[in-house]
């Protein structure tokens, strides 16, 4: 029944035999991937995980037509990606990729200058533009006393929630966050998590997550795919991944503490019904097995 | 010994803007000293007056008991401080490795033969022998920042400052750079680590929390973290274990909060279930 469930629903991301090879013909070219294959449906949250170097950003690139493959095709819901212009500026309304360290690329000298670019680029009314910049603001967790304030006088968590809305802004079916909280201080990242969380969960946003923090990837995705050298070495459901040790080691990616509390408490025999993917699971798990 | 004295740091853009607000801080050597505190508390200003790459607009720092001006003392000072940034790449100068480890002694007019010995010395402490004849972007993230470190290593600093050395790294990068940062601090470096991470935060001898330029509270990490609610008051969170030891305890549960190791958790959890 399950599998039936799964084969019901949209694919968002279908990528069939992808090569690429940067400074191509050039003595330093470098393979960034050799024949990658994956599959995403519709309202997943998937992470690619990978060490650095293993092709994760050359992928993500390929998914909103930043690069385009030397061999083999990505599809988006259904249509291949081609260098058609007006399907690539169709294509980046569908897929929003927020890079690393976003609020580098903010600009103007007012939050909603910043947020509403994108908007105004699609040609929509002064109105239609106001009401997405407000509600993007609102969906990251601030509010319009921020719309007049400059980012750059924002917390490194605030600027990094305004540089999502300007992504929110356009309203993507599919989100790519790379690296999303790296920098951020500890509330800041419980912040943002939330947030991701909360598209996936009432949006219905796809979710491509690319992370070394295996905390976030074991809070957020339901599936992953490991790179390793251009190539998918591994992929499984999120749980299963962190349960295979051997794997984890043999791919230099670690297990969080979290997660092997739970596992070691099972074998104590504690009764537990859900996997310690965060903090509060863990809590209510431990505390039902106390009373 | 560092010694901040009264120490405050301003930006005029064109308002003032007080980074960091009358500080007293003395550093002691051998130290392994910790700085955390949230985004835009001062942590990197804090490092970079210590590392005396920013001079403080009120009171003075002195370094082994010698007032130092970073205009008149430049060269001692870089023989003594050396500062480590986030992204490796930003501190990589050359096209192979083993010339970006020489890049400072060159630049101080040492011997070929003292460089080729020290180069060796510190490409051997920091594991990348191997690598010598390579370029840089042949590395992964974590041999890249132990490259970085290499380079202030070779000029001898007793004191090493990092400003979030790992938080670009993948976990095998940021385990590599943290065991070479121990080690480092056991042959006698100085060392004062600012980061985000909790579970690197627990190795100091003493924690440091910066909130709005002041210091919000220091101590051992075992004191530090404990105080679970003032922590998250500052934006932020007191290693997992510990963190939830204390969401127990808030619901009637007899358990102490402090830093645990898995272990001993799984076994204080176990045994509050066998009492019930």
């Amino acid at each position: 029944m399950e599998i039936r469930r799964i084969q019901e629903r949209n694919i968002a991301i279908e990528i069939k035999d992808l090569k690429y090879t940067y400074s191509k013909g050039l003595p330093y070219e470098k393979e960034a991937l050799l024949s990658v294959d994956l599959l995403i449906y519709e309202g997943e949250a998937v992470g690619i995980l990978g060490h650095t170097g293993s092709g994760k950003s050359t992928l993500i690139q390929h998914l909103n037509g930043i690069l385009f493959p030397e061999q083999g095709e990505v599809k988006i819901f259904g249509e291949k990606i081609t260098n058609d212009k007006k399907f690539l500026k169709n294509l980046r309304r569908i897929v929003g990729i927020v890079f690393q360290f976003p609020e580098d690329e903010l600009f103007a000298e007012t939050v909603y200058e910043d947020i509403s670019f994108g908007p105004k680029n699609l040609g929509l009314t002064k109105e239609e533009i106001d009401e997405r910049v407000l509600t993007s603001l609102i969906e990251v967790g601030l509010n319009e006393n921020y719309l007049n304030r400059s980012p750059f006088s924002l917390s490194g968590g605030e600027k990094r929630r305004v540089a999502i809305a300007c992504i929110l802004s356009m309203r993507p079916k599919i989100l790519v966050l790379d690296e999303p909280t790296s920098g951020l201080d500890p509330l800041g990242r419980e912040e943002i998590l939330k947030l991701i969380k909360k598209l996936k969960n009432d949006k219905k946003v796809t979710i491509v997550l690319v992370s070394h923090s295996m905390e976030d990837v074991l809070s957020l995705v339901d599936r992953v795919y490991i790179l390793n050298n251009g190539k998918v070495v591994l992929q499984g459901d999120t749980v299963s991944i962190f349960k295979d040790k051997e794997s984890i080691e043999k791919f230099d990616l670690s297990i969080p503490e979290i997660f092997l509390l739970g596992e070691e408490l099972k074998k104590e025999g504690f009764i537990i019904k859900e996997p310690f993917r965060d903090i509060e699971i863990a809590k209510n798990e431990i505390i039902r097995n106390l009373k | 010994m560092i010694e901040l004295k009264k120490v405050s740091f301003s930006y005029y853009l064109p308002e003032k803007i007080d980074v960091i607000k009358n500080i007293d801080l003395t550093i002691n050597k051998g130290e392994f000293l910790i700085i955390i505190g949230r985004n835009g508390s001062g942590k990197s200003t804090l490092g970079r007056l210590i590392s005396f790459i920013l001079e403080p607009t009120e009171g003075e720092i002195l370094i082994d008991n010698k007032k130092a001006k970073i205009d008149i003392d430049y060269i001692d000072i870089r023989k003594k401080v050396g500062m480590v940034f986030q992204n490796p790449d930003n501190q990589i100068v050359s096209q192979i490795v083993e010339e970006d480890v020489a890049f400072g002694l060159e630049n101080l007019n040492y011997s070929e033969k003292e460089i080729n010995e020290r180069v060796n010395e510190v490409l051997n402490e920091v594991g990348l022998t191997e690598f010598r004849k390579f370029p840089p972007h042949f590395l992964s993230g974590g041999q890249r920042q132990k490259l970085a470190i290499a380079g202030i290593l070779v000029m001898e600093p007793k004191y090493l400052v990092l400003d979030e050395p790992t938080s670009l790294l993948d976990p095998k990068g940021r385990k590599e750079v943290i065991e070479l940062i121990k080690k480092l601090n056991k042959k006698g470096i100085t060392i004062i680590l600012i980061t985000h991470r909790m579970e690197e935060a627990i190795l100091g001898d003493r924690v440091l929390v910066l909130n709005d330029g002041e210091i919000f509270i220091q101590g051992k990490p075992e004191e530090v973290f404990v105080e679970v609610e003032k922590i998250r008051s500052v934006g932020l969170s007191p290693p997992f274990l510990t963190y939830l030891s204390y969401l127990i305890k808030k619901e009637n549960f007899d358990i102490d909060i402090k830093l645990w190791r898995l272990e001993e958790f799984k076994k204080e959890i176990s045994q509050l279930k066998l009492k019930i």
